[in-house]
C-alpha cells in the first residue's frame, strides 16, 4: 500500500468534488432546517467537551461561521485554493461541533477526521487537470483504509450479545416504521429484527474486503447504494447515507472515474486539455501526517478498553469510536439542588435552562448529568445560595432492560471531579453485555 | 455490475410489494390508533367538557339575574360537574386545546384573590391574567368569599368565558383537525401518536403528579403548601378531581386499541412481566392510596402529610415507567425537534 506507484488523480478528484458537494449540502439543510437556530442560538446552556469548554455558539454570527464553512465547501468542490479551503473547512467544521456535545454524530466526527486527512492530500484543482495528471497511489490507499475501517469498525462493534442475541436495539426502532409503504409490513416481524442485525453486522465486517478486492470491488459498491438506502428509508440519519455512497466511490478503479469527471466536465462545457505532467507536490512530510492521522483513526476507538465498566452504561469511549446506531437508551434525570447551609431545598425543571433535546440527551450520558449538575451549583451560589449542593435522581432503560437508577440519589455531585472516570460514581450496570 | 444497480434498487422495492403481513403476528396500526383516540376520547371528552361548561355558565346567568340560595346551589353543583369534566379533557390539549390555550385559562391555581376581586375589568386573554379565571377563580368566588352575590357578574363573566373557550376547542376539533390528526399518523416527532403521547405525559407530570399532589405536599419547595391545593375554596372535592384526572389518565392509557395495547402488540416485557401490565397496577396503586385520604388535599396536607407523600411516590414511579419505558419501547419521540440521529 506504501509503495511508490504513481495512479491516475481522477479518483482524488471525484471525491474531492463529492465531498465537497456533500458537505455544502449538508450546511445548506441545516440552515434551511432552521438547526443553527433551534441548536446553538435559543439554548441557553451548552454541553462542552473536555478541555474545549472555551468552544461556545458565536451568537449571531454563528450563522456567519456556517456561511464560511459552506463557502469552504464550495472551495473544495471546485477545488479553489483547495488547501486553504480543507485547512479552513477543518478548523471550522470542528469547531461547531465543538460547540454543544449534545449534537454529536459520528458522521460528523467523520467529516472532521476526512478533512484532516484531506488537508494532507494533494489534490489537483479543477476537472480537466486530473486527466493524465498522477500522484503517488499511497493518497488513495490512504481514503481507502479510512473508509474501509469506519465500516470493519462498525461491525466489530456490533459484535455483542445485545445486538446478536437479542437483536437490539433493532427489535426497538424498526417496529415504529411499520407505517412505512412496501417494507411496513415486515418491520414487526422479530426474524426481520434478527436478519437485520446478523445481515447488517456481516455487511460492516465484509464490505470493506469486498471494495477492495478488485474482483468484488463492483459488487460491494451496489451493496453499499442498497445498504445505505434502505437505513436511509428506516431510519432519520440525516446526510450520513450519502456521504458514505459518495466516500465508497473511491474504491472504484480510475477508468471509472475519468468517466465520471467527463460526464461532468461535458455537463459544465468545460474544456478537455489535458495536463500530462506530475501535478502534485510529492513531499514525505505529508505521508508522514497522512500516516499519523490514520494512527490515530485506528487506535483512538480503542480507548474504551482502558476504562472498566460496560461502555454502553458508562459511555466512556464511547463516542469517537464508530458504536453507530448501537444501541437505544432513554433516561430521565431530576436535579434537587440543596443549601447545606440553611437546608432549602429546590427542585430543577432542567427545561428551564435546557431545550428538550438537551435534556433527552443529558438524561442517559453522564458527563453531560456531571456538568449540569456542577452548572446547577454554580447557577444557585450566583443566585445566593450558600453551600449549594446537587443530587440527581435519575433512571436509564437500555436495550430493551427495564429502568433502572443510573445515578445514586445521595450523591453530592459537586463533589465529583470533571475528570472521574463515570464508572467511579455511577451506580453499577446490572447485567453483562458479552462481546466487544 | 454497476449498471444493474437501478434494477438491485427496484427489486428491493417491488420484493416487498408482493407480500403481505402474515395473520399470525402482531401489527399495530398507528392510523386506527388515532381514529379511536379522536373519535372515541378527545372529541366525546370535548363535547362533554362543552357541555358542562354551558351548563355552568347558563347556572351562573340564572344566578346573575336572580342571586337566591336555589340558584347558587344549583351553580354550584354545575361548578362541580364542570370541574371534573374538565378533568377528563385536560390529557388533550394536542392542536386546538393548545391553540386556544385553554388549560392555563381554564385551571391556572392558585387565584390570585386580591386582582380578581378588584373592581376592574379583567383583559382575560392576556398571558398575565390566567390566574384570575376559570375554574379555580369560580371556586374562590363560589366558596371563598363571604357573599357570592356581590360578585355574580364577574362569576357569569367568567363562566360565559370557559364556556366560549371549550367551545372554541370542540369546533377547532370538529371542523378541520380532527382529519388532519388522523392523517398524520407517521413517527416522526410532530407525527400525531408521538405528540399526543407527548402532551398526555406532560399532563400526567406537570397536572396530575406535581400540580395535585406535589407541589402541596412540599416535594418542590422546603415547606408543604397546602395553599396550593386544587380547589382549596370548596374544601371537599379536590380528592374527587384527583380520582377523577387518573382515572381518565388511566382510560386512556388502557382504551383499546391505545398504549398498553400497543405494547402488547410488540410483546413488551420487563423482567419477565408484561410492561403493560406493571404501568397498569402503578394506576391502580396511585388510585387505592389516593381513595383513603381526606376529601380535602389541601387538608390531607395540614393533617397528615405522609400519604400524600406516598401517593406522591407512586405517581413518580410510573412517570419513570411511562416516560421512559414506554416512551422507548413505541419509539415515540420526546422532544418536537426532528435532528438527525446515527
Amino acid at each position: 500500500m506504501w509503495t511508490q506507484t504513481e495512479t491516475s488523480a481522477a479518483p482524488l478528484v471525484v471525491f474531492r468534488i463529492g465531498f465537497g458537494l456533500m458537505m455544502l449540502l449538508g450546511i445548506v439543510r441545516f440552515w434551511v432546517y432552521g438547526w443553527i437556530e433551534k441548536l446553538y442560538i435559543w439554548p441557553q446552556f451548552f454541553f462542552s467537551y473536555r478541555y474545549f469548554d472555551w468552544v461556545k455558539p458565536l451568537g449571531d454570527w454563528t450563522y456567519l461561521l456556517f456561511a464560511v464553512v459552506g463557502v469552504a465547501a464550495a472551495c473544495i468542490t471546485v477545488g479553489y485554493r483547495y488547501r486553504l479551503a480543507t485547512a479552513v473547512f477543518f478548523l471550522g467544521f470542528t469547531y461547531i461541533e465543538l460547540m454543544d456535545k449534545t449534537t454529536y454524530l459520528n458522521h460528523y466526527y467523520f467529516v472532521s477526521l476526512m478533512a484532516l486527512l484531506l488537508f494532507w492530500i494533494p489534490i489537483p484543482a479543477g476537472i480537466a487537470a486530473a486527466r493524465g495528471c498522477r500522484v503517488n497511489s499511497v493518497y488513495i490507499n490512504a481514503l481507502r483504509l479510512f473508509v474501509a475501517v469506519v465500516y470493519f469498525y462498525a461491525g466489530v462493534a456490533k459484535l455483542n450479545s445485545d445486538w446478536l442475541l437479542d437483536a437490539q436495539p433493532l427489535a426497538t426502532w424498526l417496529p415504529a416504521r411499520a407505517h412505512l409503504p412496501l417494507l411496513g409490513a415486515w418491520m414487526q416481524e422479530r426474524w426481520v429484527h434478527y436478519a437485520f442485525a446478523w445481515g447488517g453486522a456481516l455487511y460492516d465486517l465484509v464490505i470493506p474486503f469486498l471494495l477492495l478486492a478488485p474482483r468484488t470491488r463492483h459488487l460491494g459498491f451496489v451493496l453499499v447504494v442498497v445498504f445505505h438506502f434502505l437505513t436511509w428509508v428506516l431510519f432519520p440519519i440525516g446526510m450520513f447515507p450519502w456521504i458514505m455512497i459518495v466516500s465508497a466511490l473511491i474504491f472504484l478503479e480510475p477508468a471509472t472515474h475519468a468517466k465520471i469527471l467527463d460526464r461532468i466536465a461535458a455537463l459544465l462545457r468545460a474544456g478537455r486539455d489535458t495536463v500530462a505532467t506530475a501535478c502534485a507536490p510529492v513531499s514525505p512530510a505529508r505521508r508522514v501526517a497522512v500516516a499519523v492521522v490514520l494512527a490515530f483513526h485506528l487506535l483512538f476507538p480503542w480507548r474504551y478498553l482502558l476504562h472498566p465498566g460496560e461502555v454502553f452504561w458508562t459511555e466512556n469511549g464511547y463516542r469517537f469510536s464508530w458504536r453507530v446506531m448501537l444501541m437505544e437508551k432513554a433516561g430521565m434525570a431530576t436535579f434537587r439542588v440543596e443549601d447545606a447551609a440553611t437546608g432549602d431545598r429546590v427542585v430543577v425543571n432542567n427545561r428551564e435552562f435546557l431545550t428538550a433535546f438537551q435534556e433527552k440527551q443529558m438524561a442517559t450520558q453522564p458527563d453531560f448529568l456531571l456538568e449540569f449538575g456542577h452548572f446547577l451549583a454554580d447557577h444557585y451560589r450566583s443566585r445566593g445560595m450558600a453551600d449549594p449542593r446537587v443530587y440527581v435522581d435519575s433512571y436509564v432503560a437500555l436495550n430493551g432492560r427495564l429502568s433502572t437508577r443510573y445515578v445514586d440519589p445521595e450523591l453530592d455531585l459537586t463533589e465529583i471531579s470533571p475528570d472521574a472516570p463515570p464508572c467511579t460514581w455511577l451506580l453499577p450496570f446490572e447485567d453483562t453485555i458479552y462481546g466487544f | 455490475m454497476l449498471r444493474l444497480l437501478p434494477i438491485a434498487l427496484l427489486l428491493l422495492l417491488g420484493c416487498q410489494s408482493e407480500t403481505e403481513p402474515d395473520e399470525a403476528t402482531t401489527t399495530f396500526d398507528r392510523a386506527t390508533l388515532l381514529r379511536h383516540w379522536a373519535d372515541d376520547l378527545i372529541v366525546p371528552a370535548f363535547e362533554d367538557f362543552s357541555a358542562a361548561a354551558a351548563a355552568q355558565s347558563a347556572a351562573a346567568t340564572d344566578y346573575a339575574t336572580e342571586p337566591t340560595e336555589a340558584s347558587l346551589g344549583r351553580l354550584q353543583e354545575q361548578f362541580e360537574e364542570a370541574y371534573l369534566a374538565w378533568q377528563r379533557v385536560s390529557p388533550y390539549m394536542t392542536g386546538p386545546g393548545e391553540s386556544v390555550r385553554l388549560r392555563e385559562q381554564v385551571n391556572t391555581y392558585p387565584t390570585d384573590t386580591q386582582r380578581l376581586t378588584a373592581r376592574q375589568e379583567i383583559v382575560y386573554e392576556l398571558p398575565a391574567n390566567t390566574d384570575v379565571q376559570g375554574m379555580p377563580a369560580l371556586d374562590f368566588l363560589l366558596f371563598g368569599v363571604e357573599d357570592p352575590a356581590l360578585h355574580r357578574a364577574r362569576i357569569a363573566e367568567i363562566a360565559g368565558r370557559i364556556s366560549t373557550l371549550s367551545g372554541q376547542a370542540l369546533s377547532g376539533w370538529q371542523d378541520g383537525y380532527r382529519d388532519d390528526y388522523v392523517a398524520s399518523a407517521g413517527s416522526s416527532a410532530t407525527a400525531s401518536v408521538d405528540r399526543t403521547v407527548n402532551d398526555f405525559l406532560y399532563w400526567y407530570e406537570r397536572n396530575l403528579r406535581a400540580g395535585k399532589v406535589g407541589i402541596p405536599a412540599g416535594v418542590f419547595s422546603s415547606e408543604p403548601r397546602p395553599e396550593l391545593a386544587e380547589a382549596i375554596y370548596h374544601g371537599a372535592l379536590s380528592k374527587r378531581l384527583f380520582l377523577e384526572a387518573l382515572a381518565a389518565g388511566r382510560a386512556f392509557y388502557r382504551s383499546e386499541p391505545g398504549l398498553a395495547d400497543y405494547l402488547d402488540a410488540l410483546r413488551v416485557e420487563r423482567d419477565g412481566q408484561l410492561l403493560s401490565e406493571r404501568i397498569d397496577a402503578g394506576f391502580v396503586s396511585a388510585d387505592a392510596i389516593a381513595t383513603d385520604l381526606n376529601a380535602d388535599f389541601a387538608t390531607q396536607v395540614r393533617l397528615v402529610n405522609t400519604p400524600m407523600l406516598r401517593l406522591y411516590d407512586a405517581l413518580q414511579a410510573n412517570v419513570i415507567l411511562l416516560k421512559v419505558d414506554l416512551l422507548q419501547a413505541l419509539s415515540i419521540n420526546v422532544d418536537y425537534v426532528d435532528a438527525d440521529g446515527d
